[in-house]
């Protein structure tokens, strides 16, 4: 176990993740530049309620990401995301804790469209793909499988509004029924996001302009192939400086039909984002 | 044990970058640099906010392929695409790494980055300001040189 925590330790201090416009749980089509790295880590507190398989009552997990994301080439980046995570239990049988590092999502994106029409308008299209590589963590936390995904992401900017859809299919190989929190298999899954970021502020961008701060809005959806299906929505905020970015977040249920796994009570997140 | 090693992770994390996030171009006087001259280009407005969209002439576009040495200690460059504060710095990324390059400084208020040339290097086109540009992931519209 030490041993996969240097590990994850190390893959988070190489990560010195996206760039501007990306809220944090749906993906957006822009990367760093050649040789230019972005580091995420962001802290998520999680509430699920009964879980009709394991028979747990309650279950809180939180989660701390960190994810590198290294540009490869003018329109190519590498993403390394490393999720460690400390969970809570509850079952008829009382308590149990556990800690321990998830799988690690190893994902390459590639810019295939970009249009700069304006001077702060942008138009970009990405392809994803990639996959969730077991962190060889017990059963509670890995797959113990190789899970690759393949996906898509537009990011629209017009003005002081920003838009990202994207979508993103999970061939799962392994995973554990009961120990699935939403995609984690054993099913194949397909998660579709759709963020609206918008510029409070500053009204106009100027000489002086350093930050911005945005509110956002998302709707998280995940449809796995035993029939699982669950939407979410998200309201948040973050700023943007020149390197560093800040971000918060909350996550409700809006609408699910679950058999097989526990669903969302609620969850809260924060993160921040550095450029180098 | 596992949390204390998490939480000493973090916060290396958060100093780490902290140190080292000073710009290329924080020593240079970009004083007498040229300002953005903004009579080619369009005052746009996009859900209520006015932008420049930069626009250029068969010159300008020929200008950016060419592999002609830039003159002078400055140029600016008229980019498009530039809508956040962290892409900016996408685009001084690319732009500091560039040879003869003394200093970078971006005006998302006219679209517009300022670059401080230095002296007796190797001395860069258009065109690789260009590459660099599109590097970066944004579109390079026009450069002018003094």
């Amino acid at each position: 176990m030490r041993i996969r925590l240097i590990a994850a330790a190390a893959a988070g201090c190489l990560a010195p993740i996206a760039l501007g416009q990306e809220a944090m749980y749906t993906q957006a089509a822009t990367m760093p530049g050649p040789g230019s790295w972005i580091l995420r880590t962001q802290m998520h507190f999680i509430r699920y309620g009964e879980n009709p398989v394991s028979g747990e009552t309650r279950e809180d997990v939180v989660e701390w990401r960190n994810a590198v994301q290294v540009g490869l080439a003018r329109a190519l980046s590498l993403t390394v995301d490393v999720p460690a995570a400390w969970k809570r239990s509850e079952s008829p049988s009382g308590r149990e804790h556990a800690v321990g590092v998830e799988d690690v999502e190893l994902m390459l994106k590639y810019r295939v469209y970009m249009d700069n029409p304006g001077g702060i308008d942008t138009t970009r299209v990405a392809l994803l793909g990639g996959a969730y590589v077991t962190s060889g963590d017990s059963r509670e936390f890995a797959s113990q499988s190789v899970n690759p995904h393949l996906g898509g992401v537009i990011t629209i900017v017009r003005g002081r509004h920003g838009f990202n859809q994207d979508l993103l299919y999970t061939f799962n190989t392994g995973g554990t029924p009961g120990k699935n929190n939403g995609g984690e298999g054993p099913d194949d899954a397909l998660a579709f996001n759709t963020a609206y970021v918008y510029r409070v502020f500053p009204e106009r961008y100027t000489s002086e302009t350093e930050g911005a701060w945005y509110a956002t809005l998302e709707m998280n959806g995940l449809y796995e192939t035993n029939g699982d299906t669950e939407l979410r929505w998200a309201p948040g905020f973050m700023y943007e400086g020149r390197r560093f970015g800040f971000e918060v977040m909350a996550q409700f249920p809006l609408w699910n039909k679950l058999d097989e796994r526990a669903e969302l009570d609620f969850a809260v997140g924060f993160g921040f984002r550095f450029l180098f | 044990m596992r949390w204390i090693a998490c939480a000493a992770l973090s916060a290396a994390l958060l100093v780490v970058p902290m140190v080292g996030c000073a710009s290329k171009g924080s020593g240079v006087d970009f004083s007498s640099a040229p300002t953005a001259d903004l009579t080619g280009s369009r005052k746009v407005s996009v859900s209520g906010e006015e932008a420049w969209e930069h626009a250029a002439r068969e010159e300008d576009r020929a200008l950016l392929s060419s592999k002609k040495p830039i003159e002078g200690r400055w140029a600016l460059l008229y980019v498009n695409g530039l809508g956040c504060p962290l892409c900016a710095t996408n685009i001084d990324q690319q732009l500091e790494r560039l040879p003869g390059v003394e200093g970078v400084r971006v005006d998302l208020g006219s679209g517009t980055v300022q670059l401080a040339l230095a002296e007796g290097e190797r001395r860069l086109s258009p065109m690789d300001l260009r590459e660099a540009v599109a590097d970066a992931g944004f579109t390079l519209v026009k450069v002018t040189q003094k």
